[in-house]
């Protein structure tokens, strides 16, 4: 695998604001569209009866924790995420809520996480690829693997670029990919039109030293007419707004080229004509029990511990 | 399947119970412990009868059940239940002072704009929804909205502008209708006075809503300095649900949705002067095409070298048809 590292491969850098209230409650939307896409929070063939102690990575305002912590009122679920102010609002809504259940911390996850070994049966992460440069991968997967109790279940989530019959859509999409390799944040060097993230995670997954992987694909077909298109149309038109000036900065597009390609692109949305879907992957491993005979040692690197 | 008919309030409540999130939830609204219920559905101990009228506060599916088979363990319960008429409400915890938090941080630091007016209203609808459909019945919250008028016109109807649907909430959902003098929406923002219904099929309101399984509804003003901007609509499948302790949060809510809007979308009551607007049908008919025709207001701007933004448009395109401007209203 090459990559293309021109320049400062910042560890972590959202490209959108966290702060900003609008982006919270795109998460949140944007949280309970893929879980309904999904058929709930877990695929339904997971045997949640012996994950007691659940992690969310990057949670965000918490979607998914509060969803698991609903559903599964008798396990303790916990979210980690580098903004104060969306755990500051995850813990709003699970006060709100009154789910006991659901707790929440702030922690770096570029970083060793501040857990002990084996704290969890259940580790999740969904979307990173806004914030995670390629060489953070490894690493974050090894102390993942770190904090899986024994025969627990790592399982991460990613998606790729919309697939649509727009060109504006394609075009920002372009750009952003443009952006992220620019920043030497992209998995696949410069001229590549795919985030390649899902592609990777079975790797990831077996460096770490899971085994058992499993994959699963999803399609959310968000074309005009479906129960879908209105929610994630609005999500991909206020991610795009909330990430101009990231594109911007990186100088692939100015401002106006941008307005200009939004502008198109919310034409397309609402064109009767409009199809298309968005291509997302879970990929889970387990973390070998201590009684497995044949346990392979996960690859070893540098992190900070 | 044949079902068994419960023999007592006991077999109900252990019915109940199996549930260990209900088994939770059950406990806290009762304020005792969990293995209390067991208890109790064991036959092991006997509440209290302040316990047997929360129970049944409680559980609103199971209220008729329980008025039934109660007093036939205790017969004294129905005498002192005739007896008492004070209504048990289950306490309900104020706003979350996060909310208020994200909110004001969000107005002191940041332009109202249109992204930023969003945000927050979606956030303040999210917790809405959550917080008041947490006793497991269905709701869902509706931001009306005052359409801008035209330069010296009045204020002629309002647009559902944001939704939010509880978790419980099983219901269709609905599209963004417009609301006139014909509806509770439009009767609340011309008087600024909030209204309440707690068994509409009852009441035979003039609604829009066609939402065949709300049974209760509230609508609150969104004021400030005596002007409005618009209403809340908070829709609930169970009659009966707008408790005062209910609509105290709805009032909560609705008064912090007011911190969303922007000066000059705020109009005085003089200034509202609100149309009938067309039936549900015949705007769905016209709401279906309304993408395009925004779509071909802004092609023809383009091919006239003139500038024109997609809100302007969708304004533009929903004044031809309040002012009959199609022929869709026929």
């Amino acid at each position: 695998m090459t990559t293309n590292n021109p320049g400062p491969q910042p560890t972590n850098a959202y490209v959108i604001d966290p702060e900003s209230a609008a982006e919270m409650a795109r998460l949140m939307l944007q949280d309970r569209t893929i879980t309904q896409a999904m058929s709930g929070a877990l695929p339904e063939d997971t045997d949640i009866s012996l994950a007691h102690t659940i992690l969310d990575i990057a949670c965000g305002p918490g979607g998914w924790v509060l969803d698991m912590a609903a559903q599964y009122p008798d396990r303790e679920v916990v979210g980690i995420d580098i903004s104060t102010r969306m755990i500051d609002y995850a813990r709003t809504q699970a006060e709100t809520r009154t789910l006991t259940n659901a707790t929440f911390r702030v922690m770096d996850v570029t970083q060793s996480l501040d857990f002990s070994d084996a704290t969890f049966d259940l580790v999740n992460a969904r979307f990173l690829f806004a914030f995670m440069s390629p060489r953070a991968w490894p690493g974050l997967l090894r102390e993942c693997f770190r904090i899986t109790r024994p025969s627990g279940t790592i399982r991460l989530t990613e998606g790729e670029a919309p697939l649509a019959t727009s060109m504006a859509s394609e075009t920002l999409y372009g750009y952003f990919l443009q952006a992220l390799q620019r920043e030497g944040r992209a998995l696949l060097p410069a001229g590549s039109r795919n985030f390649a993230t899902s592609v990777f995670l079975r790797k990831y997954l077996h460096d770490a030293g899971c085994l058992d992987i499993q994959q699963r694909a999803y399609i959310l077909d968000y074309s005009t007419g479906t129960p879908a298109h209105d929610i994630w149309c609005q999500n991909l038109d206020i991610s795009l707004e909330l990430m101009a000036p990231f594109l911007t900065r990186e100088k692939v597009l100015t401002r106006e080229e941008f307005d200009q390609l939004l502008i198109q692109l919310k034409k397309d949305h609402n064109s009767d004509d409009f199809y298309a879907f968005f291509f997302f992957l879970s990929s889970w491993g387990k973390k070998p029990g201590a009684s497995t005979s044949s346990i392979r040692q996960p690859k070893q690197g540098s992190r900070k511990r | 399947m044949q079902q068994t008919e419960p023999r007592s309030w006991r077999d109900v409540l252990r019915k109940i119970i199996q549930d260990p999130k209900e088994r939770r939830s059950l406990a806290k609204a009762l304020d005792v412990d969990a293995r209390t219920l067991d208890r109790w559905a064991e036959g092991v101990s006997n509440p209290r009868s302040h316990n047997l009228l929360q129970l049944i506060d409680a559980l609103p599916s199971y209220r008729f059940i329980l008025a039934k088979l109660i007093p036939e363990e205790f017969p004294d319960f129905t005498q002192r239940r005739e007896a008492s008429e004070v209504v048990i409400e289950d306490t309900i915890p104020d706003i979350a002072s996060g909310l208020y938090d994200r909110v004001l941080q969000d107005r002191t630091t940041n332009i109202m704009s249109p992204m930023v007016q969003w945000g927050i209203c979606t956030l303040i609808l999210q917790l809405f929804v959550s917080q008041l459909g947490s006793n497991r019945s269905g709701v869902a919250a509706i931001l009306a909205q005052c359409m801008p008028p035209s330069a010296g016109e009045k204020v002629r109807s309002l647009r559902e502008q944001y939704q939010q649907y509880g978790l419980t909430w099983k219901g269709a959902t609905r599209g963004r209708y417009f609301l006139g003098a014909e509806s509770l929406a439009g009767a609340v923002v011309s008087s600024c006075q909030p209204e309440v219904y707690n068994d509409i099929k009852q009441e035979h309101l003039p609604l829009v809503y066609q939402l065949q399984e709300v049974n209760a509804i509230a609508a609150y003003p969104i004021q400030q300095a005596g002007r409005v901007a618009g209403c809340v609509l908070t829709l609930s499948t169970e009659q009966n649900f707008f408790t005062r302790l209910r609509m105290d949060l709805v009032r909560k809510y609705s008064n912090l949705l007011s911190l969303a809007f922007r000066e000059h979308e705020f109009f005085p009551r003089e200034d509202i002067d609100l149309q009938v607007m067309p039936e549900a049908a015949v705007q769905l008919l016209y709401l279906s095409t309304f993408n395009e025709r925004v779509n071909e207001e802004l092609n023809r701007a383009e091919r006239h070298h003139s500038e024109m933004k997609r809100p302007q448009a969708e304004h533009l395109v929903l004044q031809q048809f309040l002012e009959g401007g199609s022929d869709d209203h026929q």
